[in-house]
């Protein structure tokens, strides 16, 4: 992208209206805030409904069988871990490459990647059954002296499940003092008090940069390696095992590559509507929709790769279990779901190769949609197949999903959501700081930003 | 101990900068700046050293390295238990732990460090802070002795402050 195209902002823009505009859009909500915050909650406890009938009356309620014993509710696991990747690429991996469209972003991307481990965590409680002995998991002398079993992939994801949200977290809330120190100087009563807290006293002295450049830059460079190891441990939870279609070298490279694809979807879905709420044409402008449908580009053609590849060493490796499940994908039960994500995850977002798509912020988000609807159906294919066609064609199966468990898939979708609205209302969306460092200081040259200096020492 | 200091107020960066540069040359006294936006430049004329935050980091990682090496292997020594006739200590996937755990405790270091070199969280903001810092106007701060007050306000107005502010520090 040249430099033209990548400048962020609107030439309007200045100090002054950068704090007023993003201040404006935590106002106190209309009504039609609190219709979706009220509909949001009635899916919930739809969801929570569900959960509490499979807690009294088992798991039998649920459509997970044998052969297959992970169905919509791993699917859903790694569907959010995966949504849970744009927010650490745009806001650690690109910061560290100074890509300037992600400051407008960014904020949005690490909220998206925030609320998408927590909902990512209820899985896991969900699936056992029995949560309340979750914390067999940690990492603690059990009965007897015995601990988790740390050769384990499932223990493995605890560690980088949890390290990921506690980094993530951490990274989320440091990049956010700043704006809470201005939101604090704005603000009046209670939500003084409460911004003052939260602002920790900030007041932007040289030396409190100094140090917050710098831890800044290293939060970023630890976050950097957690977006290829999370969710290479997530498919170590699959490749790990022996099962066909499972057991492959592939499945890291190929597992995080469609993580930054609908994580990048899914914070376009979620950034397009915010943009036209809160009237952020200015700060997140069509380049910057423009530069992440260009990189869908990229992480769809390294998917549709990946799945050719898949097929390919299937048919290459002679290995008659193999050749035989993945004609299975292509045309058994669920070839229509095969179908479905290949044209969802590689040919819609191939169509942002046409300068008129990615301009259009319909088709935009249209796509994303279908993105996000595709993932999904991509771990339901690996999950889904994998199981119900094992080596023993005695014990083959179908899964049909019942309704405990699509009733909590779209209670997790609400809890998502509704964690986003609240964020909406409670914090800036874009980062103030970073979009002023960004534009011509006020009085100074003729479009010197803070940025053309140095890096702090 | 209480002290004296007086804050001058810049509509912008230019002025700033070279009041910074003839506040130095004048040896006027300690110098601070505040500001909505980092300014490195400001840092490098300041003759700031780098950021000890770095250590904490590195210090962090490697706590993180070896907790995560001796979490698995001290507890498989604590209860040796031979799980799928692997060797009890498994280099390859306790590595993944200690990998994961250099990351967490670099970070969370990584964040004390911040925060104690920048001597947060604060109760309250320092006296003299004003809103606008934070918005569009940079600040400039020189501590001084109570005599040098009258001198060092006059001395902001030349260099181009809008407004001046006695503070007791």
């Amino acid at each position: 992208m040249s430099e033209a195209t990548a400048n962020l902002a609107a030439p309007e823009l200045n100090y002054t209206s950068v704090d007023r505009d993003l201040v404006k859009t935590m106002q106190p909500p209309r009504r039609l805030y609190y219709g979706v915050l009220a509909a949001l909650l009635a899916v919930i406890a739809l969801g929570g409904y569900a959960w509490s009938v499979q807690l009294r009356q088992g798991m039998g309620v649920a459509g997970i069988s044998s052969p297959v014993g992970w169905g919509f509710y791993i699917t859903t696991f790694v569907f959010w871990v995966g949504i849970a990747h744009s927010g650490t690429l745009i806001s650690a991996v690109l910061f560290l490459f100074r890509v300037r469209w992600r400051s407008s972003i960014y904020r949005s991307a690490e909220a998206v990647t925030v609320f998408a481990v927590l909902t990512a965590g209820l899985f896991p409680l969900i699936h056992l059954g029995r949560p309340w002995v979750a914390y067999w998991l940690m990492p603690y002398k059990q009965m007897g002296g015995l601990f988790p079993n740390f050769r384990s992939p499932l223990v493995w994801d605890v560690f980088a499940v949890s390290t990921y949200l506690t980094v993530s977290a951490l990274f989320f809330f440091t990049g956010m003092v700043p704006d809470l120190a201005i939101v604090r100087d704005r603000s009046q009563g209670w939500r003084e008090k409460v911004y003052a807290f939260l602002a920790q006293g900030w007041q932007g002295t040289n030396t409190q940069w100094k140090h917050y450049t710098a831890a800044y830059v290293f939060l970023a460079g630890l976050a950097t390696p957690l977006v290829i190891s999370v969710h290479s441990i997530v498919s170590w939870d699959f490749a790990m095992s022996l099962n066909p279609g499972w057991h492959t070298a592939i499945f890291p490279p190929y597992f995080v590559a469609g993580a930054i694809h609908s994580g990048l979807a899914m914070v376009a879905t979620i950034v397009i509507p915010m943009r036209r709420i809160f009237g952020l044409d200015a700060f997140i402008t069509r380049e910057h929709l423009a530069s992440m449908a260009k990189f869908m580009i990229m992480t769809g053609l390294i998917l549709g790769y990946s799945y050719a590849v898949e097929f390919f060493i299937a048919w290459y490796s002679n290995n008659a279990y193999e050749r035989d499940l993945f004609f299975y994908r292509a045309f058994g039960d669920y070839a229509w779901a095969l179908w479905l994500l290949v044209a969802c995850n590689v040919l819609a977002p191939s169509l942002f190769f046409f300068e008129r798509v990615r301009y259009s912020v319909r088709w935009l988000v249209t796509i994303c949609l279908l993105v996000n609807v595709g993932m999904f159906y991509e771990r339901f294919v690996i999950i889904v197949t994998s199981l119900g066609r094992g080596f023993d064609p005695f014990t083959w199966g179908l899964y049909v999903p019942r309704w405990p468990e699509v009733a909590i898939l779209a209670g997790s979708l609400a809890w998502f959501f509704l964690f986003f609205l609240l964020f909406a209302k409670a914090f800036p969306v874009v980062s103030m700081w970073e979009v002023k460092e960004q534009l011509p200081m006020p009085g100074g040259e003729a479009g010197r930003s803070a940025m053309a200096g140095k890096e702090h020492p | 101990m209480s002290g004296h200091s007086v804050i001058g107020f810049f509509a912008s960066y230019d002025l700033l900068l070279n009041a910074v540069k003839s506040a130095q040359a004048q040896r006027c006294g300690e110098i601070r700046t505040i500001s909505p936006v980092p300014l490195p430049e400001i840092s490098e004329l300041l003759g700031e050293k780098p950021s000890p935050v770095r250590r904490f980091t590195l210090a962090g990682g490697l706590l993180g390295l070896t907790v995560g090496w001796l979490l698995p292997i001290g507890s498989v020594y604590h209860y040796p238990l031979i799980v799928g006739g692997k060797p009890l200590v498994s280099l390859t996937p306790f590595a993944v732990v200690a990998y994961i755990c250099t990351i967490l405790f670099g970070a969370l270091f990584t964040v004390l460090g911040m925060l104690l070199n920048a001597r947060l969280p604060r109760i309250q903001v320092g006296r003299g802070y004003d809103p606008r810092l934070t918005g569009n106007r940079f600040g400039l701060q020189v501590i001084c002795a109570q005599r040098e007050v009258q001198e060092i306000e006059r001395k902001m107005l030349d260099f181009g402050a809008e407004e001046v502010k006695y503070v007791e520090v």
